[in-house]
């Protein structure tokens, strides 16, 4: 065994909500609201409904194994040599959507707070942070995961109570403006965002009760999805369609806006906080995930030794994109097709080639 | 730049091959120099200046016609 | 010990970044800026004008007995350039200082930069980070340079002056955010503060009786009308209180003067605590109809006329000289902006496109045409509450 660390299902649900939320939160508005207008948060609301399922697919499927990772079944499921190809392709993905993690991490600290600082800094500072996490094992993540995680979720529900008084309920009307196209259309970036939890495949193995992690995965999706609803609200209700679409973090824009009785303002390094807190968090995850399989797919007695390499190669993919606009174009328009074909794709090909040929016991 | 990612690399070496080789481990050593191997190929010719050619496009060009749908 | 060493190595190697304090801005190193007018030269270029705060002037009085007296505590600097930012990279030739925007509450667009378009200027205060959304965007009669040119004699700055005139709401306020949401819908055009530099009252005191005051303030003069982002006229005072009625932002404050039941020359003002204003249209593919419903509660708090008029049925009468009152209010903007100018500064067109989205697809790209030729019904509903500490006029002999 790789890992002999176990975490219990309140640490679970929170290092599934630290998987999706910490970008999300401020980057879905902008994007959604680009697809669907004022029905955004309808289309956040299917999201979170296909979310459910994508949860469901993987927790079935890892429970069907008890014990072992997706590297370890696939390679049971599919056989020897294509479980390591589907192996090699997971590696990939978890270090390529890490290293868009880091894009964004560094763009939105770039833009709003140290815009002279080069973004060099911020990937070499979040992946450091991530890598002594992780090199020190699963439990650390998740200790530091469930320390900030709830100060993450408080203040998020803070600042978008404080932001009330700006909002106009008249800005989410009219609802189903342009059918229903649209509002599917803007569910495509929440879904690929909300199926990021294919990464908890990686983590059910270690759950001290693996039996829960259907109530695990359901919570902790509804949970995800209920802020990125609540930031999706905010955003339109403070600018209206037009504007939410025009800014790049529009839940930042909305926090700024906050001023009550022009003595309690300026409360952006809040939402600063939460990005920085979520963001190692986040990309801890992804890090683990990607060093864990590879030792796995290699056959290793142990991953640590791949630590700080993985380090190196996360740093020098995030630095490879060009600029914000293209890193942005591509999350709103490729990212999701190519992140459903690991989220959704190839887990359902699993589950139903373990299925017809009757691999992985039912534990009763 | 390069002498300081030089002195990185040296540093993850020191850091993590001698305690490899005390205990034997080959297989962790070899996966090891492969993963940083890679590592040295995608950051060095980026400090030096060059442009790697980036995924990005190549997942792009995969997946534009079913990109096109989010338009 | 190789062990040390690398760590050291590694620890090293991280030094480089973390050595985060290169690029601090320390307090006394920035040049706050208050207010900024942005102004359109003859030669077509951006000049930008700011207002910058003198910090020793803002040190309380008595503290230490520094500071404060004559100085002014504004300093007013301006420069030209193609854009914004190159007008403010030439600004930052002329300031000893950082000039930090993070502290900016107006921003000032002169008559003409207005006439020629917005979106020249608010571009800026956007996508950089340091402004805030929350800015006052006001259109100065005149050149915008002028008016942070002026002086308060209340507030430290006209800059503060102005913004605190703008945040009281008793016209209509606009902040950029707000501004630049009216732009980006086609159901509403742009309306913004109109602001001028007026004379302003003489305080005599010691030693000053005999000097002639020729002092300026900044005021509030009702709103400047834009299609799109130009600048196509504008709203006196009284059309902006029919403005304010119509979009539904009468706020507590604005007062009714209305005739005083049975002697029409004598004027009661009644001061209006709380008002709500619905837009329900109605349209069968020819006709547009809106049915503006307004609803506004009130203290009577003065009154000229002798008559007693704390009695119910005078009440009622006052109630309906009232709504009358706004009635004719609201009537005149909306003429104004129906046959004047040609644009929806109501919004109607959103209250529109809520209740049919069908058809605004077809009426959204000729909104304006369609909101000209629009019939409107106006219907106020009022509501006297009190009548302030008074019952009738007291000094009056008993009729």
């Amino acid at each position: 065994m790789l890992e002999r660390g176990k975490i219990d299902s309140k640490q679970a649900v929170f290092l599934m909500i630290a998987l999706v939320l910490p970008t999300a939160v401020l980057t879905v508005p902008s994007v959604v609201a680009k697809l669907a207008s004022q029905d955004a948060w309808l289309s956040v609301i299917v999201a979170t409904l296909v979310g459910l399922l994508i949860a469901r697919l993987v927790v079935s499927l890892s429970l069907r194994f008890p014990g072992k990772t997706l590297f370890e079944y696939a390679e049971e499921i599919l056989g020897r040599v294509p479980g390591k190809v589907v192996g090699l392709l997971y590696i990939w993905w978890f270090l390529h959507t890490n290293a868009f993690i880091l894009d964004e991490f560094g763009a939105f600290l770039g833009i709003t707070i140290l815009p002279d600082t080069p973004f060099l800094v911020f990937f070499i500072a979040g992946t450091f942070v991530a890598a002594y996490a992780v090199r020190s094992g699963l439990e650390v993540l998740v200790r530091y995961n469930q320390l900030f995680l709830p100060l993450i979720l408080g203040l998020l529900c803070v600042i978008f109570i404080l932001s009330a008084k700006d909002m106009k309920v008249a800005r989410l009307l009219p609802v189903l403006d342009t059918g229903l196209v649209p509002i599917l259309k803007g569910a495509a970036v929440p879904v690929s965002w909300l199926g990021e939890n294919v990464t908890f495949a990686m983590i059910i193995p270690f759950l001290n009760r693996p039996k829960e992690a259907y109530r695990v995965a359901a919570r902790a999706v509804l949970i995800t999805g209920f802020f990125l609803l609540v930031s999706v609200l905010v955003s339109l209700a403070v600018f209206g369609p037009n504007l939410t679409r025009a800014w790049i973090f529009p839940a930042y824009n909305a926090v700024r806006v906050v001023s009550i009785a022009n003595f309690l303002e300026r409360l952006e390094a809040a939402v600063v906080a939460v990005w920085m807190l979520g963001g190692f968090a986040k990309i801890g995850v992804f890090y683990y995930a990607a060093v864990l399989g590879s030792a796995q797919l290699l056959g290793l007695k142990n991953y640590r030794p791949l630590v700080a390499p993985v380090g190196v190669i996360l740093v020098a993919l995030a630095l490879l994109c060009e600029n914000t606009v293209v890193l942005f174009d591509f999350l709103g328009r490729v990212f999701p097709p190519y992140a459903l074909v690991f989220e959704l794709g190839i887990p359902l090909v699993l589950l139903i080639v373990a299925l017809a040929g009757g691999k992985g016991g039912k534990k009763s | 730049m390069i002498a300081l990612l030089v002195l990185l690399f040296i540093g993850i070496i020191l850091f993590e091959v001698p305690g490899l080789v005390k205990k034997k481990m080959w297989r962790e050593l070899a996966a090891f120099s492969v993963f940083l191997a890679i590592g040295m190929a995608l950051s060095i010719p980026q400090a030096l200046g060059a442009t790697l050619p980036n995924p990005m496009k190549a997942i792009e060009a995969l997946f534009g016609p079913l990109a096109e749908l989010l338009k | 010990m190789i062990k040390k060493i690398s760590v050291l190595l590694i620890l090293i190697f991280l030094t480089g970044p973390l050595g985060g304090c290169w690029d601090r801005k320390e307090l006394p190193e920035l040049a706050i800026v208050l207010g900024t007018g942005v102004d359109r030269t003859a030669d077509g270029r951006i000049r930008l004008t700011v207002q910058i705060a003198r910090p020793s002037a803002f040190v309380a009085a008595g503290g230490g007995g520094g500071g404060g007296g004559d100085v002014p505590a504004g300093l007013v600097v301006w420069a030209e350039g193609e854009t914004i930012e190159d007008a403010e990279m030439h600004l930052e030739t002329k300031v000893p200082r950082e000039v930090y925007w993070g502290h900016n509450m107006i921003l000032v667009i002169g008559e003409e930069m207005a006439r020629e378009g917005t979106r020249m200027v608010t571009n800026f205060f956007h996508r950089n980070r340091q402004p805030r959304e929350t800015i006052w965007l006001m259109v100065a009669k005149g050149e915008a340079k002028d008016f942070l040119e002026s002086h308060s004699a209340l507030e430290k700055t006209s800059a503060q002056a102005a913004s605190f005139l703008a945040r009281m709401k008793l016209g209509y306020s606009v902040s950029s955010r707000e501004f630049d949401e009216m732009l980006a819908s086609k159901g509403v055009q742009p309306v913004a503060t109109r602001v001028e530099v007026k004379r302003a009252g003489t305080t005599l005191g010691p030693g000053r009786e005999k000097q002639p005051s020729n002092q300026k303030q900044v005021e509030l003069t009702g709103v400047a009308v834009f299609r799109e982002d130009k600048l196509i006229g504008w709203l006196d005072e009284h059309e902006t209180r029919g403005l304010l009625w119509l979009k539904g932002e009468a706020r507590r404050g604005i007062i009714a003067v209305v005739p005083s039941p049975g002697e029409p020359e004598k004027e009661v003002s009644i001061k209006i605590r709380r008002a709500k204003t619905k837009i329900v249209p109605q349209y069968d593919g020819e006709r547009l109809l809106f049915n503006v419903v307004i609803e506004a509660e009130g203290d009577m708090l003065e009154q000229q006329s002798r008559k007693d008029l704390a009695k119910p049925g005078k009440i009622k009468a006052l109630e309906g000289a009232m709504a009358e009152e706004i009635q004719k209010r609201a009537a005149i903007s909306l003429k104004k902006a129906q046959r004047g100018y040609g644009v929806d500064i109501f919004g109607f067109g959103d209250a529109f496109h809520r209740k049919y989205k069908k058809e605004w697809r077809k009426l959204k790209n000729r909104w304006d045409r369609e909101f000209a030729r629009a019939e409107v019904n106006i219907s106020v509903k009022t509501h006297i509450r009190t009548t302030g500490l008074l019952t009738r006029q007291p000094y009056l002999p008993e009729e």
